[in-house]
């Protein structure tokens, strides 16, 4: 199925679309997750994190099938591998259970906020 | 006590490789290739120098999580192939900039006989395109300035929408699918120049004719000789050139005019086809129209012609010598692109010549000067028994006000076109503008009409989408010798040679076009092999190693 997509909007590849779409909404659901986690003092945010580490796949595949993808403008596959680099940061510092993980977890918040809008921005 | 330089390096080195050191350099490299991916500038062959430093940097990184990871058990191996993975990327990046090429280009450059260079000798031809039809839009652009797209719209009844960069509002009135202008000439201050004088003809008929002869398409005086017997001109001064005395062909171009005897015994040889001319009729041909449309504006004599190409192709030309616009659209796709054929016919015995410049009025006959008086408005001049013209104004700035009519079932008219009608509301002043945007026809360009100087709308169809295209593709050499020829099917690249082409939208002197890329892209396996990297790596990374853990509970983290 061929998704409904507004003419020069968004990545050319119709591979990479849904997959950018799926990012920024698995971003911001881990986004929403991140902050009740933090409001309540959960111990271990375990479903933020998957619903980051999900987003950040999804970023990743969104990337792949732009750089691979004929029909896509030169620049949409350097940056969105550049967002997917972005994303990947916050899991480095996430490896062990301990007080860095809230440290990380801000860090994540922050750059969740900040993805979509900044991919938003840049390309289009 | 001082750290020892060996002690200082090591710690150097360490920060080097730690992991806060690993995340900063993966942040500043994701940035940049936002920063610059997103401005175009990695483009191939745009920026070894970013990407030749980010390989060294991504290899680098490699080797310090190789050495530091190190034995590498299952939970850790998606650790190595997505740090793997970017260096891939770049690398396959890198490849493309420095051999890969893309060519991109307008539907009509490759096109045209020399088609769109691809560099390097060779040529990429396109023929025999096929597109669905498209259907109507109407597009809103700046009348002046840079020539960019304000808005697209379908040409619905009863719609409106804001151009907010212009401060106007459109509205679509009355859309017309078979139409016919009946308007007219009026008198427009805010039109640019174009002198006109408005004449009386007494031809006999109870009332008389109402016309207006334009300084600037004196040929169009042929239209105001209704019953055949007088000419009416308008001309800034009178030229007392020697009379046309046979009918001609005139070929107009861009390089000049060409003129060859209207003679059916005389086929006129052109560079590249042959012009033949063939039947002539009293009125527009009957057998060309299923019922002759009884339009004041066709009668005259029309001549037909037969267009003959090298190849052996043959299209019909219609031509009149009373209706030069009329031909130039029916003629169009068939003539080259640019081109018009008129054709000039023999003068009727007489003639009244309004000398602008001068301001007298002539009667010639047979080319010869037989009385003169001066142009006074209101004050008939009296051509023969019967016939007179009066002049009653002169128009200093005239506009043609279309008017367009539905053209009743079970008639044809070569003219017939859609039509829309607009009213444009100046959110500043308040005015109000009416008027019909009109859809091109076979040959045509879109025509496209503007309000309050500033905003200008046509009526077209829709570009047409890649996914559309069908078309046969052709690769040559720089001698012209075709190295590869395939068909493009709709939504799918072609291999060409060593290119892959495929439909896409390109950047066109108007806006975004259709149009063709050819590309070739040696980087292609090394990217795919990144990106597969990637993909495995990050899922083993996030969801198979919890559970490869929990499998080995003693291995390493």
């Amino acid at each position: 199925m061929i998704l409904p997509w507004p003419e020069g909007f968004g990545p050319a590849s119709p591979v990479a679309r849904p997959l950018l779409l799926a990012a920024v909404a698995l971003g911001l659901a881990g986004l929403g997750a991140g902050f009740r986690a933090l409001r309540q003092r959960e111990p271990s945010p375990a479903l933020a994190w998957r619903l980051f580490r999900s987003a950040t796949l999804a970023l990743a595949a969104a990337a792949c099938a732009a750089l691979l993808d004929g029909r896509s403008d030169p620049a949409e596959g350097p940056a969105l591998l550049g967002a997917t680099l972005l994303a990947l940061a916050p899991p480095h510092l996430l490896h062990r259970p301990t007080w860095k993980d809230r440290k990380a977890l801000i860090a994540a918040l922050a750059l969740g906020l900040i993805l979509p809008v900044l991919i938003g921005f840049i390309l289009y | 006590m001082a750290d020892s330089p060996s002690t200082g390096s090591r710690r150097g080195l360490a920060a080097l490789a730690s992991l806060p050191s690993a995340v900063a350099q993966i942040m500043a490299l994701g940035l940049l290739l936002i920063v610059l991916g997103g401005r175009g500038d990695l483009a191939p062959g745009r920026a070894p120098w970013f990407l030749v430093p980010s390989a060294l940097l991504l290899a680098a990184s490699l080797g310090t999580a190789i050495m530091k990871r190190r034995p590498y058990t299952a939970p850790r191996f998606g650790f190595l192939l997505a740090h793997l993975a970017p260096l891939l990327l770049v690398g396959g990046l890198l490849v493309e900039g420095w051999s890969g090429e893309r060519h991109e280009a307008p539907l009509a450059s490759a096109l045209a006989p020399e088609g769109q260079n691809l560099g390097r000798g060779l040529r990429l031809r396109v023929e025999e395109i096929q597109l669905p039809p498209q259907p109507l839009t109407v597009t809103a652009r700046p009348a002046e300035g840079p020539n960019r797209l304000l808005g697209q719209h379908p040409p619905k009844e009863g719609t409106s929408w804001k151009t907010r960069s212009l401060g106007a509002e459109v509205r679509f009135g009355r859309l017309l699918p078979r139409a016919v202008d009946r308007g007219g000439w009026v008198e427009d201050p805010d039109a640019p120049e174009d002198p006109a004088l408005r004449v009386l003809l007494g031809i006999g008929e109870p009332e008389p004719r109402v016309g207006l002869l334009r300084l600037r398409d004196p040929e169009a005086s042929a239209r105001l000789a209704p019953d055949g017997r007088f000419e009416v001109r308008f001309v800034e001064r009178f030229d007392a050139a020697q009379p046309r005395d046979t009918p001609r062909l005139r070929l107009e171009m861009a390089e000049g005019a060409l003129e060859h005897p209207a003679d059916p015994a005389r086929p006129w040889e052109l560079p590249g086809f042959t012009l033949r001319v063939g039947a002539r009729h009293s009125s527009f041909p009957p057998h060309l129209a299923r019922t002759a449309p009884a339009l004041r504006e066709l009668q005259g004599p029309w001549v037909e012609a037969q267009l003959v190409t090298a190849d052996g192709q043959r299209a019909l030309l219609l031509l009149s010598a009373r209706h030069p616009e009329l031909c130039d659209r029916l003629n169009a796709s068939a003539l080259p692109p640019g081109a018009r054929l008129r054709l000039l016919e023999p003068v009727v015995p007489r003639q009244v010549v309004f000398d602008r410049s001068g301001n007298r009025i002539l009667l010639l006959e047979e080319g010869r000067l037989r009385r003169e008086a001066p142009l006074v408005l209101g004050q008939p001049f009296v051509v023969a028994p019967g016939r007179s013209v009066t002049p009653v104004a002169h128009l200093a700035h005239t506009r043609w006000a279309p008017d367009f009519t539905p053209l009743p079932e079970g008639l044809e008219h070569p003219e017939a076109r859609t039509a829309l009608q607009v009213t444009v509301r100046d959110a500043a002043s308040g005015r109000v503008a009416h008027g019909w945007l009109e859809a091109p026809g076979p040959g045509e360009g879109a025509r496209a009409e503007t309000f309050f100087g500033r905003l200008s709308l046509a009526l077209h169809p829709a570009e047409p989408a890649p996914k559309d295209l069908k078309a046969a593709t052709i690769l040559v050499d720089a001698a012209g010798r075709i190295l590869a020829r395939k068909t493009l099917h709709p939504g799918r690249p072609v291999a060409l040679g060593p290119y892959t082409v495929r439909a896409a939208t390109v950047p066109g002197e108007t806006g975004p076009v259709l149009g063709l890329r050819a590309e070739r892209r040696p980087g292609l396996p090394l990217l795919g092999a990144g990106s597969g990297l990637l993909l495995l790596g990050l899922a083993w990374m996030f969801f198979l190693k919890p559970w490869l853990k929990l499998r080995h509970p003693g291995g390493t983290p």
